[in-house]
């Protein structure tokens, strides 16, 4: 048997955890503090409770503590889902890039060197991606996809230029057509730095609240 | 070669950099279209974004003039090599500071 602490309404149904009165929630009037069983302690991995999301009398707004314990809860599972998802794909994406960057390095030499300042860092805000992935999954995973198809493209990039170079000469191709198929490679490499700033900026722009919002 | 028959082949290998050139404009008018919304970080982005449009046409010229001006007439081919590596890291040095207020906009002001 419950009753509510407010009206001292009873009801029978042990289900029931808000007085369908005035929405308080309710009590057991039978039990003594002496009498309680020792407060159960959760395993850090138990899904919340979403009984309290449930009130008895839906018209009744609920406390704002409770609210807020119902929207954390709500969003809770669906965010670490994609927030694992995210990371996963930017665990990926570092690892590719990282890879074809050092066979640059060992295939190709000073061509590969020279870009180190930019790998480092693109490396490095991919990390940072990697770490914000829970708190901001959407923001993470456009900036990993920027930086790492950049660090993949420009490796790629050079791959096929290099390649290309003996490939035309056995060929025998005249240097106007040698001229032609560079500068189409080259047209095509500043496209892909183009999606690049595209993503970037739609990075900096996404899910961004107003300065009055955030204050 | 004359700077003055220089002045086309970094025209042509500009034009060659116009879709990226033409994105950075149209980013930089977003930002500034979001600047009373978030003010700081549309000030990082357009700084990182307009160095970005600098960056290239400037390296250009730089790729275009820097043998005459620097080895003379009389180089080889190993010269060329090491200044294209020199070159080649000041590139990318500089670039990674142009790419950095832009990233640095994407993760500021967010909640933590």
């Amino acid at each position: 048997m419950k009753q509510c602490p407010k009206c001292k309404h009873e009801y029978d149904d042990d289900s029931l955890r808000f007085c369908l009165e005035d929405g308080t929630p309710l009590a057991r009037p039978d039990v003594s503090p002496k009498s309680e069983e020792a407060t159960a302690v959760l395993p850090a991995n138990e899904p919340p409770l979403t009984t309290i999301a449930q009130p008895a009398r839906p018209d009744v707004p609920l406390p704002a503590t409770v609210r807020a314990h119902k929207t954390m809860n709500e969003n809770l599972p669906a965010t670490s889902r994609s927030a694992g998802t995210v990371r996963i794909v930017i665990a990926v994406l570092f690892v590719i890039s990282l890879v074809l960057t050092m066979i640059g390095w060992v295939g190709w030499g000073y061509i590969t060197f020279r870009r180190i300042p930019l790998v480092l860092l693109f490396l490095g805000v991919m990390v940072l991606a990697f770490l914000r992935a829970p708190r901001h999954p959407r923001v993470s995973l456009l900036t990993a996809l920027a930086l790492g198809f950049d660090l993949i493209e420009s490796a790629i990039f050079i791959f096929i230029n290099r390649s290309l170079q003996p490939l035309l000469s056995t060929m025998k191709t005249s240097d106007a057509q040698m001229q032609t198929v560079f500068t189409t490679l080259t047209v095509l490499d500043d496209f892909a730095l183009a999606a690049v700033f595209i993503l970037l900026t739609v990075a900096v722009l996404t899910r961004r609240k107003a300065i009055s919002q955030t204050a | 070669m004359e700077s003055g028959a220089k002045i086309p082949l970094w025209l042509s290998e500009l034009a060659q950099q116009l879709p990226s050139l033409i994105t950075l404009v149209v980013c930089m008018v977003l930002v500034i279209a979001r600047w009373k919304r978030h003010p700081t970080v549309s000030l990082l982005a357009v700084i990182g974004l307009f160095l970005l449009f600098l960056h290239s046409p400037i390296f250009t010229l730089i790729y275009a003039q820097a043998p005459s001006l620097i080895l003379g007439n009389n180089y080889t081919s190993e010269d060329i090599r090491k200044l294209f590596l020199v070159l080649g890291l000041i590139f990318n040095s500089t670039r990674a500071i142009a790419f950095a207020p832009l990233l640095a906009a994407i993760f500021i002001g967010r909640p933590r």
